[in-house]
């Protein structure tokens, strides 16, 4: 049986939590509890990835991520200076991201028993693209530029 | 004590490139060195630099595109010259059914992402035992065999294949005699030989002729050739930290398919004519 009681809070501990193991030195991105409009003022600077459970529960989720600091993090992750990232590296990067949150996220939401099996990462692919809203949202970032929201969605959406 | 410094070959298995560089990270933070990172991007690429790498032990993701974690575990499990490699699976997305279905196809531990260094130091523990014992310890104890074997009889074999599965037709005129050890209590010598072979060797060892070679004779000599090997392989390893006492030989009808069976086949042609065995005590792990 699926909670989704604190989903929010879990989401929130699930980014957190990968973010801090991923990475080293990185500063702490702030967490935002302001909703932001899910589509980006400027689609170019961001970059989407999706991934759905396979079961027990189709939960969905999605990543929209600054590139600025997606090529932050992916510089941290790999230890490449931030110029000689390729996009493939740092789309990789999003991808192995969002799989460890969305893992992590889906344990707390069903439970160790059941847990969740996910199917591979679409990169360019959100969920919320459709207009459904979202079941829990959590925004992070350094400032208003860089920064990137993750983001739930029932397995109807 | 557990050393992270041992040279050993790595096989890291994901589609993920920063997943594969973060788990070298993650090896790397937790001390090990001497360590030679082998890359694959899915089970396919994996199956296919097994041959040529002279991999120790596999770190694979679960879900992947091609050949899954799952089925690379059962592949490699079937692949008789590379069953003793230990695997360890890391996964995003795992529950308790799946984890023991990993487990029984042969998986050492399932470590949930992202990788953490103290869970990879402990899934190193229990896959570097099964490395030390499926490689170091039946070669040792293949090399006691071969030794004794040559002193007895001058005979020299070739041809071995270590992690060999044997298939029920091996048994048909086979004979098998197996010894335990009283300290540490749990292991368990075996060794299993086509009777036409073991006729030629007990009528060296006998000094008799073949045809008068007696299923006494052929008995005796299978028990003095794996108490001679066991003895042996006891001396070889009493310098380490491990002390053997063994009890004596005794005909036996051990299932040599099991899990905790780790075999090493002679063959001549396509046709394995002697199989020596090892039982690991299920305690140890």
């Amino acid at each position: 049986m699926s909670d989704i009681t604190n989903i929010d809070l879990q989401l929130k501990a699930s980014v957190t939590d990968a973010l801090k193991s991923m990475t080293s030195g990185m500063p702490d991105l702030k967490c935002s509890s302001e909703m932001l409009d899910p589509e980006p003022a400027d689609p170019i600077n961001f970059v989407k990835i999706g991934i759905m459970a396979q079961s027990p529960v189709k939960f969905k989720f999605s990543l929209k991520i600054s590139r600025g600091l997606l090529i932050s993090l992916a510089s941290n992750i790999l230890e490449i200076s931030p110029e000689e990232i390729s996009e493939e590296e740092y789309m990789d990067t999003g991808a192995e991201i969002l799989n460890v949150i969305a893992g992590n996220c889906a344990k707390k939401l069903v439970g160790e028993c059941l847990g969740l099996v996910l199917g591979l990462p679409e990169k360019n692919k959100c969920y919320g693209d459709g207009g459904a809203a979202p079941i829990a949202s959590c925004r992070m970032g350094i400032d208003h530029e860089n920064y990137m929201i993750m983001s739930v969605f029932s397995p109807d959406e | 004590m557990i050393k992270f410094d041992e040279p050993c070959n790595i096989l890291l298995v994901d589609d993920s490139s920063t997943a594969r560089i973060f788990l070298k990270k993650t090896f790397e933070k937790a001390g090990f060195t001497n360590k030679n990172f082998i890359m694959a991007s899915d089970g396919q690429q994996a199956l296919e630099k097994l041959p040529s790498e002279n991999i120790d032990l596999i770190v694979t993701d679960l879900i992947m595109p091609n050949i899954d974690g799952h089925e690379l575990i059962k592949r490699v499990k079937s692949m008789p010259e590379h069953s003793f490699i230990p695997v360890i699976v890391t996964t995003s997305s795992s529950n308790r059914a799946k984890e023991e279905e990993l487990l029984e196809a042969g998986a050492e531990v399932v470590l949930p992402k992202p990788i953490e260094t103290e869970a990879l130091c402990e899934a190193w523990k229990k896959a570097r035992y099964k490395m030390r014992f499926k490689n170091e310890t039946i070669r040792s104890f293949k090399d006691a065999f071969c030794d004794v074997l040559n002193a007895m009889t001058s005979i020299t074999l070739n041809d071995i294949v270590l992690g060999s599965k044997v298939d029920d037709s091996f048994f048909e005129d086979s004979l098998q005699y197996a010894i335990s050890t009283l300290k540490p209590p749990g292991f368990k010598f075996i060794i299993t030989m086509k009777r036409p072979l073991l006729r030629k060797i007990a009528s060296v060892i006998c000094d008799i002729k073949p045809g008068e070679v007696t299923e006494e004779n052929e008995k005796e000599t299978l028990a003095e050739l794996l108490n001679a090997s066991a003895g042996a392989f006891v001396k070889k390893v009493t310098s380490s930290d491990q002390v053997f006492e063994l009890n004596l030989p005794v005909e036996s009808n051990y299932p040599l398919n099991d899990s905790e069976v780790s075999n090493c086949a002679f063959k001549l042609k396509e046709n394995i004519y002697i199989v020596l065995s090892l039982v690991e005590p299920a305690a140890v792990i």
